[in-house]
């Protein structure tokens, strides 16, 4: 995270404030840029097209509500996905009261990587049901950090967690994953 | 956390297929922003929507002031010499005219 903001997080936040003085381009732009990935993270998090549909549209609202709050230290697409992470985390748990769990042991070394195999493939469903036993903040971090390339600290920022927290967190999500992919088939290696 | 380990789970996840949004989606999103921001936005203030231009463009604000100062010395030096030059022309005329006399 930065103390000051560079140039393209200025350039962010004066479209940000173009937005939403009324300039309907700078809006456009905006939502061009951020929906469709904002989109599929939503989507991979909570699995339901009109769910992750509605937690875009509520994000935007946030997003144009709460402008004044971006302060351009941290990039415009890493504030967003900070709301729509939230407000994912918010629908599950809504739908499935008790299945969080909370990561305050540290008994794993966190820093450690996880290695998956060379360039293994699964079948759609085994990597499905793999997803399906992580609990939702275990994904939402592991999603946050392949695909929107987030580091620990950025993840941390977004989920309202502290780094070392979220290393676990990761950790154990990569972790689960290998395991479960291990018992559904092994790891197969591409020819 | 190596980029190769990064790049194996990315292949994994990729595999998961994403479903399409709605044909409207889009169209619901910026629908949304009309009725958050334009509806907010209260048209009469025009003074202040100007101060919040200039602050974003806060470069040709300053070009701008620039122009319109210099624009105005010019045009107040021009403004000073014509009505010398119109006395001037009066006091010529009224003197030929008294000569004539």
């Amino acid at each position: 995270m930065n103390l000051f903001p560079n140039r393209q997080q200025r350039e962010e936040q004066d479209l940000l404030a173009k937005a939403v003085s009324g300039d309907r381009f700078a809006s456009q732009e905006i939502i061009r840029s951020l929906s469709p990935s904002a989109y599929s993270l939503a989507w991979k998090m909570v699995g339901r097209k009109e769910d992750a549909e509605d937690v875009v549209q509520e994000a935007f609202i946030r997003l144009w509500k709460s402008s004044g709050s971006f302060s351009g230290k941290a990039s415009l697409r890493t504030y967003f996905y900070a709301i729509v992470s939230n407000l994912c985390l918010d629908r599950l748990r809504a739908n499935s009261k008790g299945a969080f769990e909370e990561f305050n042991e540290f008994e794993h070394a966190s820093g450690a990587s996880v290695d998956l195999g060379v360039e293994c493939q699964w079948d759609v469903a085994e990597i499905q049901l793999a997803i399906e036993t992580l609990s939702a903040k275990q994904r939402m971090a592991i999603l946050m950090w392949v695909y929107q390339d987030l580091t620990a600290a950025e993840i941390a920022k977004a989920m309202g967690m502290n780094k070392n927290s979220v290393d676990q967190l990761l950790f154990r999500a990569k972790m689960k994953l290998k395991v479960e992919l291990e018992k559904k088939g092994g790891i197969r290696e591409l020819k | 956390m190596s980029s190769n380990e990064k790049k194996q789970f990315l292949q994994v996840l990729d595999q998961l297929p994403v479903q399409e949004p709605s044909v409207y989606f889009e169209q619901r999103l910026h629908q949304d922003w009309e009725r958050t921001i334009l509806n907010r936005v209260p048209k009469k203030h025009y003074l202040s929507s100007a101060i919040a231009l200039a602050k974003t463009h806060r470069r040709v604000t300053a070009l701008l002031g620039m122009v319109v100062i210099t624009a105005s010395i010019l045009l107040s030096h021009y403004a000073l010499n014509s009505q010398e030059e119109d006395l001037r022309q009066i006091d010529t005329l009224s003197e030929l005219s008294l000569s004539t006399i």
